[in-house]
């Protein structure tokens, strides 16, 4: 018998946030906007970018530790499973197999839970049903088509094979301006990072030069930049509704003069997609010199509006 | 003096209108006859050159404007351009269908034409190669991880390499699914005269099994036909006579769908029912019913 109710992700290209989105809201644990969830959580500072430009970079940092931080800025507690089944890894159908338990029962107390891969699009989504009698999971990924169910026998053998589940187990009060205060600093320490994960991956600052280095170079993965760029620039559209919501507060109006800021590097992402608009996973993606050209100007715009506005935020939190 | 050499001096003289023949290219170049027709018939039908014998001047003419392409293509060249054209002929999309075409273009020679291919290695890849741009089934001898080897009998489908080990993903026949067979394990190899074709579900078992390599398993279905249907469209078939079910596996619910409503295309009067999985009724049903304002 199916158990469990549909349930969609959030509106955005950033899968783990849509996941977590769509998955807080049917358990009744969130009932805020996206870009709130993309500011409070923290996830709208996540800029990462590996060198080769590939489409990796969006999803390449500590998952159990952001995640549970992420969602506890929200007040959500959280439990996390994480196994990588790589060749000498003895547990990995062990892991697989105890969670199927821990998930229906996640489910039945109305709670889907998100994962990765649940379908064969490397990101992450969501399972929200399962029926034991055909041993499968109804999930939900980021592509518009109903997917079919996740196999019992399939949990986390995506191709990325990565068994990663997230369970939302409870929820207690939080105070919103201190999950502010705690999410800059947070997003400041991505600004600034130098290495997220491996040498060959930057965040913040630097993720802007990779993208600037790898065009110069034209030494780049043509889909992973249009891909990257159309990412990053649904985060920071969010994340720009989000500074003018708690710009409005007295603690954080130190906001309101480099709002123009911000709003520049969003206007900087949005031209840059243009330059390289998404053509989904089976296009062909060419650029012109032009394109190139364009999308370099439109990250050099983005990096010294993004820098002068770290810059306030980092004078007014770090005193 | 090789081929090229010889076709350029014969095409001068064509060009020149002097009516050259096969006993001047013989005279000239210290060659047979027959060899000299040889490479006249290169030029006329390899090349696609307009060239016809003219009996009142003793000569071979154009008859129409010609001109010898920039470049010449090496046998094993063109069957590497044959295989890409296989390959991309088996990817979705206009794109892909598009590039095939431009790199049969360039080999030249139509598969359809060429019922018998030469083999000059004994190199399993160079083999492989060849069938699979010739459509040619494999007879092998492959040896399991326990050591015992087994004959099989394959659909060659694609080369490709993980880490760094050669591998061919094929349609087995005896197991009538598709499977991945590690190059090193093939101990003896033939190469049959018979065609296979293509089969339909070939992209998404490809994508399934050999992209990952984390053995992810299919669905099963069961479905009642009102009639047999065609088994090799579907993998691993079982079909139960008295009661009319068929149990077989497959990937993507959507693609299964397409092949069942073409079935139904094919036999009128044609009836099938989703015995299980339940989702998988649930699914088609629902799809049916959007179609059905369109019938």
């Amino acid at each position: 018998m199916k158990k469990g109710q549909k349930t969609m992700l959030g509106m955005t290209w950033m899968s783990y946030l849509g996941s977590a989105y769509g998955c807080l809201k049917q358990a009744g644990m969130w009932d805020g906007g996206i870009h709130e969830l993309f500011g409070l959580t923290g996830m709208g500072f996540h800029f990462i970018m590996h060198e080769s430009l590939c489409p990796s970079g969006p999803t390449v940092y500590n998952w159990l530790e952001e995640h549970f931080e992420m969602l506890d800025r929200i007040g959500v507690y959280t439990r996390q499973e994480f196994v990588f089944k790589a060749s000498a890894t003895n547990t990995f159908d062990l892991a697989r197999e105890s969670a199927t338990g821990m998930i229906q029962q996640s489910i039945e107390a109305g709670k889907p839970v998100i994962t990765w891969g649940p379908t064969h699009i490397a990101e992450f989504g969501i399972i929200y049903g399962f029926d034991s009698q055909d041993r499968v999971f109804f999930v939900e990924d980021c592509m518009p088509e109903e997917p079919d169910p996740l196999l019992y026998d399939n949990l986390g053998l995506s191709d990325v094979p990565i068994f990663y589940v997230q369970y939302l187990v409870d929820k207690t009060d939080f105070n919103y301006d201190d999950s502010v205060l705690n999410a800059l600093k947070f997003g400041l320490n991505y600004w600034k990072s130098k290495v997220i994960l491996s040498p060959k991956y930057t965040s913040g600052k630097m993720a802007y030069e990779a993208i600037i280095n790898g065009l110069e170079k034209t030494d780049y993965d043509p889909f992973g930049l249009s891909y990257c760029v159309n990412v990053y620039s649904d985060m920071k559209t969010n994340m720009m509704k989000f500074f003018t919501q708690i710009a409005k507060k007295e603690k954080f109006s130190f906001l309101v003069p480099v709002l123009d800021q911000y709003q520049q590097v969003v206007d900087a992402f949005a031209q840059a997609v243009k330059w390289a608009p998404f053509k989904g996973p089976t296009g062909e993606y060419h650029y012109t010199d032009e394109a190139i050209n364009g999308l370099i100007r439109s990250m050099k715009t983005a990096m010294e509006s993004e820098e002068k506005f770290m810059q306030i935020v980092s004078q007014n939190i770090e005193q | 003096m090789g081929q090229l050499h010889r076709i350029k001096w014969f095409h001068e003289r064509l060009l020149k209108q002097e009516y050259p023949n096969c006993k001047d290219i013989s005279l000239t170049f210290e060659i047979s006859s027959r060899q000299a027709l040889r490479d006249v018939d290169y030029l006329r039908y390899s090349l696609d050159a307009p060239v016809e014998y003219n009996r009142s001047k003793g000569g071979y003419e154009y008859t129409d404007s010609f001109s010898l392409p920039l470049y010449f293509l090496r046998d094993d060249e063109k069957d590497r351009l044959e295989y890409l054209a296989s390959q991309y002929a088996l990817l979705p999309g206009k794109n892909s269908m598009e590039l095939s075409n431009l790199f049969q273009k360039i080999a030249g020679e139509q598969r359809g034409r060429k019922e018998h291919f030469q083999i000059n290695t004994s190199d399993f890849e160079e083999i492989i190669t060849k069938a699979i741009a010739y459509s040619k089934k494999l007879i092998i001898c492959y040896q399991k991880p326990s050591g015992l080897s087994e004959k099989r009998i394959i659909d060659p489908y694609r080369l490709f390499y993980r880490f760094n080990k050669s591998y061919l993903f094929a349609f087995c026949r005896e197991r009538a699914d598709f499977r991945v067979f590690l190059i090193d394990r093939i101990k003896d190899l033939e190469v049959s005269q018979q065609v296979y074709s293509f089969h339909e579900d070939f992209f998404e078992n490809y994508q399934l099994i050999a992209t990952s390599f984390t053995r992810q398993k299919k669905y099963t279905a069961q479905i009642f036909f009102s009639h047999k249907p065609d088994l090799y469209r579907f993998t691993e078939p079982q079909w139960d006579d008295s009661n009319h079910i068929l149990t077989f596996s497959f990937v993507k619910s959507s693609n299964l769908f397409i092949k069942l409503i073409n079935l139904d295309m094919d036999y009128p009067g044609f009836t099938f029912r989703v015995l299980s999985p339940q989702w998988l009724a649930e699914k088609l049903h629902n799809r049916l019913k959007t179609l059905s304002p369109h019938f």
